[in-house]
């Protein structure tokens, strides 16, 4: 799933990730990914600042209810210095944008493996 | 002969120049003409170890021909000569000589030795100038040439760009003329035109032609009248050449002329006066004499002195006092290596008030010292800004007063008379009259030291040579008698002193054996006496006194004089005054009286009686003797009764001529004590004169000493008024300045603060002065690590800079400050305290940050997008082989990520200048890290290997991700500037203290005026067509920021065209090896 408030980003994201076999789910407004319910993504990429809501609230918000607790998150963000506090807000790893695409599909391979590991 | 008289008929003028003096001589030279007639050679103090071009300097300024002096040039008229460096100049017989300068160590005056020289050689015919300058050579020389006859010139301070020379010359009262250089040249061009310079000194000058006489005459009694001095035996030539300077001075032609003008001109008396008194002395002018003074004549003096006795030296003609403070340094050596404290008296006289001046005053220049020895400078004087002054236990031994030799009464008791180079101005009758004067005011065995020159002359039998070669001459025990004038200062005028008894001889008191005997044979008898005390009164009567005494009318008396009857009280006179003075009885005999109506005769005894208690008593013995009768019966005839009587007669003749003698003999002798008396009273009155005048002297000092307090006193007030305008100038600047400012006592009370603190603060000034700093405006200063700051300043004695204060004020809100401090002493101790307020750019900062955040934020964010699609694009491109495609696309995102560096550099820098570029340093594998980074820069280079050599055994402490940035910058650098190489090395190392990292390569190189900016934000180096590479210039900026925040250093070493080598360091850590 790809939550991001620039369109554009969701777009690419979304192509790319399709290109690789998966299949994705996104949305531009990050209220309403803590009401996932149709179905339970494998790997959330969730961008940090989008407008009005911080995407570490978010990501603190899915790792609390137990519903979504177990989906890795992979935190984007524009700022690097922000990888600290996305860590500590329970995301499973970061990325800085913009970021090269091999590197964000070994990332997304890895987590959703680990998944389908566990 | 004729030689001398040529050289002699041009005028040769000296010119002494220092600092600014090539200015002056220009100025002088231009208004010059060329035909003067005159040469003209310039002393100039020039740099010894450089060529002068000052004759090509001056050649431009005169059409005169100006050379550089070689030696044994001659000197022509019109002609200007130039002193070449590092020589000293002297002139002899119209030649001028150069001579290598002494190196001894001593001050080099080439100025006073050229002067001296020509003073010597060209008398009246020689002209000094002294034009600008420092120091004082130059006074000397003027003082020669002046006294020589010539004419002398300083610049005025006015012109003179330096006027220390001229100055001191001026000061020294040598100088004719102060002007300035072209008033100069004008005074010299109406010099040439006067007769006085162009005529050679004849021998007519010797002597004296009679019109000249009279004129003379008429000066020397204008002088005597007003000076009371007459110079009528000074020698004619010295007179003659001193009128004609004056003249020449007063641009007249004829002595009448000079004459007429001396007498409508009172002040031309005064400066002929001191004309005629012009005298050139030294300190220790004959070194020689000075020791031969210590060796042979002081030991011999005081061989037969007590030594309460003081030393008496009389200095006659001592012009500016040298001679009289040399003899006194001399004195004090000699009798300190003796170990003698005998009290010096030296008495410098002479006739210039002006001399003598300078004399009491003991000030004296820099080159008037030349010949006193660096030892004697040191203990006898003191160094003032301007000169030297004499110390005080010198000048106290010496007693300056004006005197006239020939005139006034000489000292007396005087041990050494040094009258050198005086005589040489008297002609024989002066000098004849001085040395009588000198015998006189001798002791016995006194000294006479003269000039090399002079001699006793026809007193020889006044004084005997001790040394031939230094004139010592010993004072011969015959006597003396001194002249004093009509026109003596004193009130006993005696004129006629002067002519009385020369022949003088002793008066032995002869004793009359003959008499004494009679008076011994005749003791048996019993005659008539009285006995009288010392006062002539009798006290007692013996026998029939009737015969000779009888009393008086009038009232009783029992004095013998008025008792004796008719002549008999003249004998008795004599006869007791003869006892008296004998202390032996006198006898006297047939004194003849008239005893009623009776011819008679008595003898008169007279017998001192001393009593016990010393009181004298005499007896007087009346002896009558019968008058002779011859009897007729007697054989004798007429002739032998005028027989009798005439030898009667001529007995008694011969007793009334011994008389006549010894009372003449008497008045004589008291004479001659009257006469010794008042000499010794003259010589008395002389000396007291002296020390009055001394004494006169000390109050002026006095006076002047207050004069200088009050000058003191007004210099004060001057600074006091500077001092004011300095502070309302300081107090100007304050209240003016924006930044608050506060002025804090010892306590932190504060004493004053400006507007700007007023204002911004919002405080008024009553509740501000006096108060402590926390309790401002209610207690909002009291800012607890403010308190500690400034408590810390005063004891530690430090400052503090830029210490920041953030603080939210009751009254005007939250205010982010800037302090600086330090202390200061004024009036105890104080804190100057600088308020800054920077919340305004504070804040102004934080949102320029957040701006650039911001905005890196929104621009990353498309090219996120368009990377990721042009990736997708490639992706799929490759994926169906068409390769041509997917290479453009690669470049759309190569040229992306090269946007992202450069968004990311202008981020850091950003954060670099706001302070917030955070490092997380923690341990880490350097080790690895280099090799990781090595392999990626394979993977993505294919033009250049890159290799590692060294390695790094231990972690290393730092922020990991900060250290990749910058070994990424500093390899894709290497890279990019060696596109001709095919390698870049990294080599690892450490020394004692440091990990050490080196980046090399092998391209363009870095010139040299780069390498040090190339660290520099925002700079590039400056071929750029060279290096055709893009960018900010931020990266190596951004990289010594980083290596900076570590503790390391960062540098490059590069040759162009071999290629560079960065190299960084990180310190070890403790606990790292």
């Amino acid at each position: 799933m790809v939550v991001d408030d620039d369109t554009g980003i969701v777009a690419a994201l979304t192509i790319m990730l399709e290109d690789a076999g998966y299949d994705v789910a996104s949305t531009s407004n990050g209220h309403t990914v803590s009401e996932i319910s149709e179905y339970v993504p494998d790997v959330i990429l969730l961008d940090i600042w989008m407008g009005d809501v911080d995407g570490r609230d978010v990501c603190k918000q899915l790792k609390s209810q137990a519903s979504t607790k177990s989906i890795p998150i992979i935190m984007v963000s524009a700022r690097a210095e922000a990888e600290k506090s996305a860590l500590s807000a329970d995301a499973d790893a970061f990325i800085a944008k913009p970021f090269e695409m091999d590197e964000l599909l070994a990332m997304v391979a890895k987590y959703t493996e680990r998944r389908y590991l566990n | 002969m004729n030689k001398k008289i040529s050289k002699k008929i041009f005028p040769i003028v000296g010119i002494g120049a220092s600092a600014g003096g090539l200015e002056a001589f220009r100025e002088l030279l231009t208004a010059l003409p060329t035909e003067t007639g005159m040469a003209f050679v310039l002393v100039q103090h020039l740099d010894p170890t450089h060529d002068s071009i000052l004759t090509t300097l001056l050649a431009k300024k005169t059409s005169m021909p100006v050379t550089e002096v070689t030696d044994s040039i001659h000197v022509v008229p019109n002609h200007v000569y130039v002193i070449p460096p590092n020589k000293d100049l002297t002139i002899r017989g119209g030649i001028l000589k150069l001579s290598t300068r002494s190196a001894d160590g001593k001050l080099h005056l080439p100025i006073n030795r050229f002067f001296c020289s020509l003073a010597e050689e060209h008398e009246n015919n020689a002209i000094g100038i002294i034009l600008s300058g420092t120091a004082s050579d130059g006074t000397l020389g003027l003082k020669a040439i002046k006294a020589a006859g010539g004419i002398t010139f300083a610049q005025n301070e006015k012109t003179a760009k330096y006027s220390g020379m001229p100055n001191a010359a001026i000061a020294s009262g040598s100088v004719d003329f102060v002007l300035s250089p072209s008033d100069i040249a004008k005074e010299l061009v109406r010099i040439s035109r006067a007769p006085y310079l162009r005529q050679p000194e004849t021998p007519t000058d010797q002597e004296t032609e009679p019109e000249n006489e009279k004129g003379l005459q008429k000066l020397f009694s204008l002088i005597q009248n007003d000076k009371g001095v007459d110079f009528g035996h000074y020698k004619r030539a010295t007179i003659n050449r001193r009128i004609k300077r004056r003249m020449l001075l007063h641009k007249l032609n004829t002595l009448d002329e000079y004459v007429q003008y001396v007498k409508d001109n009172k002040s031309e008396i005064d400066n002929l006066f001191q004309e005629f008194l012009i005298d050139v002395t030294r300190f220790f002018r004959e070194p020689t004499s000075h020791q031969f003074l210590t060796e042979k004549v002081l030991p011999r003096m005081l061989e037969k002195k007590s030594t309460k006795e003081p030393i008496r030296i009389w200095v006659p003609g001592c012009a500016t006092g040298e001679e009289v403070y040399s003899l006194a340094m001399t004195l004090t050596e000699f009798l300190e290596s003796k170990s003698l404290h005998i009290p010096i008296q030296i008495f410098g006289t002479d006739l210039s008030q002006t001399g003598l001046n300078t004399a009491r005053r003991g000030f004296y220049y820099q080159s008037d010292l030349l010949d006193v020895s660096t030892l004697r400078i040191n203990r006898f004087f003191i160094k003032t800004e301007a000169g030297y002054q004499i110390i005080k236990s010198v000048r106290d031994m010496c007693i300056f007063a004006p005197h006239n030799v020939f005139k006034d009464p000489p000292f007396s008791k005087i041990d050494l008379i040094s009258c050198c180079n005086l005589l040489i101005y008297m002609d024989s009758v002066l000098q004849d009259n001085i040395f009588h004067s000198f015998h006189y005011a001798l002791r016995p065995t006194g000294y006479l030291l003269l000039g090399k020159s002079e001699g006793v002359g026809m007193t020889s039998d006044l004084f005997s040579q001790i040394d031939k070669k230094y004139k010592l001459f010993m004072r011969k025990d015959t006597s003396s008698r001194i002249s004093v004038e009509s026109v003596s200062r004193t009130p006993l005028k005696d004129k006629s002193s002067k002519n009385d008894s020369k022949i003088r001889e002793d008066i032995p008191m002869k004793f009359d054996l003959q008499k004494v005997t009679d008076s011994i044979l005749l003791s048996h008898h019993t005659p008539s006496s009285v006995v009288i005390d010392s006062d002539l009164e009798i006290i007692q009567f013996r026998g029939s006194t009737e015969k000779y005494l009888s009393h008086t009318d009038g009232k009783a008396s029992f004095n013998l004089m008025k008792m004796a009857k008719g002549d008999l009280w003249f004998e008795l006179r004599t006869a007791i005054a003869k006892a008296k003075k004998s202390g032996k009885p006198y006898r006297k005999e047939d004194i003849r009286i008239n005893r009623n109506d009776a011819v008679g005769s008595v003898t008169v005894e007279v017998d001192p009686l001393n009593s016990p208690e010393g009181d004298a008593y005499y007896l007087i013995l009346f002896e009558s003797t019968k008058p002779q009768t011859i009897s007729s019966s007697d054989s004798g005839t007429i002739e032998d009764i005028k027989a009798y009587h005439n030898a009667k007669f001529e007995q008694e003749l011969t007793l009334a001529r011994e008389d006549m003698r010894s009372i003449t003999e008497e008045q004589e002798a008291t004479n001659e004590e009257l006469q010794s008396a008042n000499e010794e009273i003259l010589s008395n009155n002389e000396e007291l004169q002296s020390i009055n005048e001394e004494l006169e002297t000390s109050t002026e000092e006095l006076e002047s000493t207050n004069e200088e307090l009050t000058t003191v006193n007004e210099e004060l007030q001057n600074r006091n008024a500077e001092l004011t305008e300095a502070r309302n100038y300081s107090n100007a600047i304050i209240r003016t300045v924006q930044t608050p400012l506060l002025i804090l006592d010892g306590d932190l009370r504060v004493r004053t603060a400006n507007r700007a603190f007023y204002q911004t603060f919002q405080v008024d000034e009553e509740g501000t002065e006096g108060s402590s700093v926390f309790d401002l405006g209610k207690g909002q200063w009291s800012i607890p690590s403010l308190g500690t700051l400034l408590m810390e300043i005063l004891p530690k004695d430090n400052t503090f800079d830029n210490y920041e204060v953030e603080h939210t004020f009751p009254t005007i809100g939250h205010k982010i400050m800037l302090l600086n401090a330090r202390k200061f002493i004024s009036d105890g101790q104080n804190i100057l305290l600088a308020i800054e307020d920077i919340t305004e750019r504070k804040s102004l900062d934080s949102q320029k940050s957040e701006f650039i955040g911001i905005a890196s934020h929104e621009l990353k964010t498309p090219i996120t997008t368009m990377k990721a699609f042009a990736q997708i694009l490639q992706k799929r491109l490759s994926k169906s082989g068409n390769k041509s495609d997917a290479y453009i696309l690669s470049n759309i995102n190569i040229q992306a990520d090269r946007l992202t560096t450069l968004i990311n550099d202008l981020l850091n820098v950003s954060k670099i200048e706001a302070g917030r570029l955070m490092l997380e340093k923690k341990k880490f594998d350097l080790d690895a890290l280099i090799r990781k980074i090595v392999v990626d820069f394979q993977y993505t280079s294919d033009s250049h290997i890159v290799t590692k050599e060294g390695e790094i055994k231990e972690l290393v402490y730092g922020d990991e991700g900060r250290i990749e940035q910058l070994l990424s910058n500093l390899i894709t650098n290497a890279i990019k500037y060696s596109p001709d190489a095919d390698k870049v090395i990294v080599r690892i190392s450490r020394d004692k203290q440091n990990h050490i990292i080196r980046v090399q390569d092998f391209g363009f190189g870095i010139a040299k005026k780069d390498q040090v900016r190339i660290f520099e934000q925002f700079y590039r180096t400056s071929d750029k067509d060279k290096n055709n590479v893009s960018g900010f210039g931020l990266g190596l900026y951004i990289s010594s920021e980083i290596i900076k925040r570590h503790g390391g250093k960062i540098w490059v070493e590069s040759t162009r065209g071999k290629g560079s080598t960065f190299t960084f360091t990180l310190p070890l850590k403790k606990g790292d090896n």
